[in-house]
């Protein structure tokens, strides 16, 4: 008899991977660029929430360092207080020497609402006045379960489950600090994040991913 | 309606059932950790003081979680300064002040708590909550039947390395007792301390 692992594997990936899902949708590489793979890279969030910025900056920097890549976090170049901007940024990369930028900002999040209808038991009970008396009812606990006293039910057909997931898309960008053009470009959607930090984690692997088969980093 | 004694035994065994389900989720911690990181290489010395930043608008709550965190470091031989006897209304204070404070009382590492979610979770226990001697109408109903509303709330925990302003480490943990600040303060300080040995911060 043949046994398919498939639901096994099935089942071993969700367990490890969990709820939430990271998949890249779309990428683009500039054809253009000459061939080159990089290994100091700045990792630069975008956007004004402070602490979010940190955690998926530092997230990414050590997802890239578990690959034997340098990467630095830009908040730790610029400091907290300083506003994003392209001169704050400019003056990041001089100071750091790196020779790659990974910019990713959030571009857009949308939630989804599913709702099932079905039939829910809303009474049960006797029917016959004959049984609506102490002496002949059940006095124990087992006895209301009893399927010859319940003689009617009512059923109410109303949503019964409701499902809501939010899909949030970001967009990353690679560029060489070299000359300053963009080489790659991926846009990856997150469904359900269960956290930044985790959400970060996942996000990086599908990133990597997809930059080591474009040949960008080794 | 007609009441038979039985009712508060059953109402009894009902909050057991619920209790021992609670449990068996969380365990006895009223906290639970969602998730968390770490920088990988700790800083070259351990930290030894750490001033503890509880952010939000609630100041009563603030100084009771502060007080609460500093105590039970303390007595993990961890020294630690509660923030709010230095810097009133964290949320309106300037970047510069918190600096001057952490830099005041020689804090090497800063510990922040800050709420980013809270609301309430209500556990059902199935069936109806009529008492099980009644009218035809309600005979048929389960008497285990309940609902108990818990207090939750997820808390953003930060440690950061004073000198440098970089992050070591971060959880986000989730509370179903948020209606009970002092257990989930001592929860969280008991939670710290394992986390940051285990993880070499202190």
């Amino acid at each position: 008899m043949q046994i398919s692992l498939k639901p096994l594997l099935l089942l071993l990936l969700l367990t490890l991977t969990g709820c939430a899902s990271v998949s890249m949708v779309a990428s683009w590489k500039d054809q253009t660029a000459p061939p080159r793979s990089y290994g100091k890279f700045l990792v630069v969030g975008i956007t004004e929430n402070g602490l979010m910025r940190q955690l998926f900056e530092e997230v990414v920097a050590t997802e890239l360092r578990k690959k034997g890549l340098a990467a630095t976090p830009s908040y730790a170049v610029t400091g907290m207080e300083e506003k994003q901007t392209r001169e704050s940024l400019e003056r990041a990369v001089r100071k750091s020497a790196v020779d790659a930028v990974i910019t990713t900002r959030v571009t857009g999040s949308k939630r989804s609402t599913e709702s099932h209808v079905g039939y829910v038991l809303t009474d049960r009970g006797f029917a016959n006045p004959y049984l609506n008396s102490y002496d002949v009812m059940p006095n124990d606990l087992y006895g209301f379960y009893g399927a010859s006293v319940v003689s009617y039910a009512t059923f109410d057909m109303k949503p019964v489950e409701v499902t809501n997931s939010t899909t949030f898309t970001l967009e990353t960008n690679l560029f060489d600090t070299e000359s300053g053009k963009l080489v790659w470009s991926g846009t990856t959607t997150t469904v359900d994040p269960k956290g930044v930090i985790t959400a970060s984690e996942k996000f990086s692997r599908v990133v990597i991913t997809a930059l080591s088969k474009e040949g960008l980093i080794p | 309606m007609k009441r038979h004694p039985l009712k508060s035994t059953v109402t009894t065994l009902m909050s057991c059932i619920l209790s021992a389900s609670l449990f068996l989720l969380f365990g006895c911690s009223s906290i639970k950790v969602v998730e968390s990181w770490n920088q990988a290489t700790p800083p070259a010395q351990q930290l030894k003081k750490l001033m503890i930043i509880g952010i939000g608008h609630d100041e009563a709550l603030r100084a009771m979680a502060e007080n609460i965190l500093v105590e039970e470091l303390r007595k993990g031989g961890v020294e630690a300064v509660a923030s709010h006897t230095l810097v009133k209304e964290i949320d309106s204070a300037k970047r510069e002040e918190v600096v001057a404070a952490i830099h005041s009382v020689d804090a090497d590492g800063v510990l922040t708590i800050k709420p980013v979610a809270k609301g309430s979770t209500k556990v059902t226990q199935g069936g109806r909550n009529e008492g099980i001697y009644g009218t035809a109408t309600n005979f048929g109903g389960s008497p285990l039947a309940g609902a108990t509303t818990y207090s939750r709330a997820t808390l953003q925990t930060n440690l950061y390395d004073s000198k440098t302003a970089r992050l070591l480490w971060s959880a986000t943990v989730s509370t179903y007792d948020a209606g009970d600040p002092p257990r989930v303060s001592r929860d969280l300080a008991d939670y710290f301390l394992k986390s940051f040995r285990r993880d070499g911060f202190l």
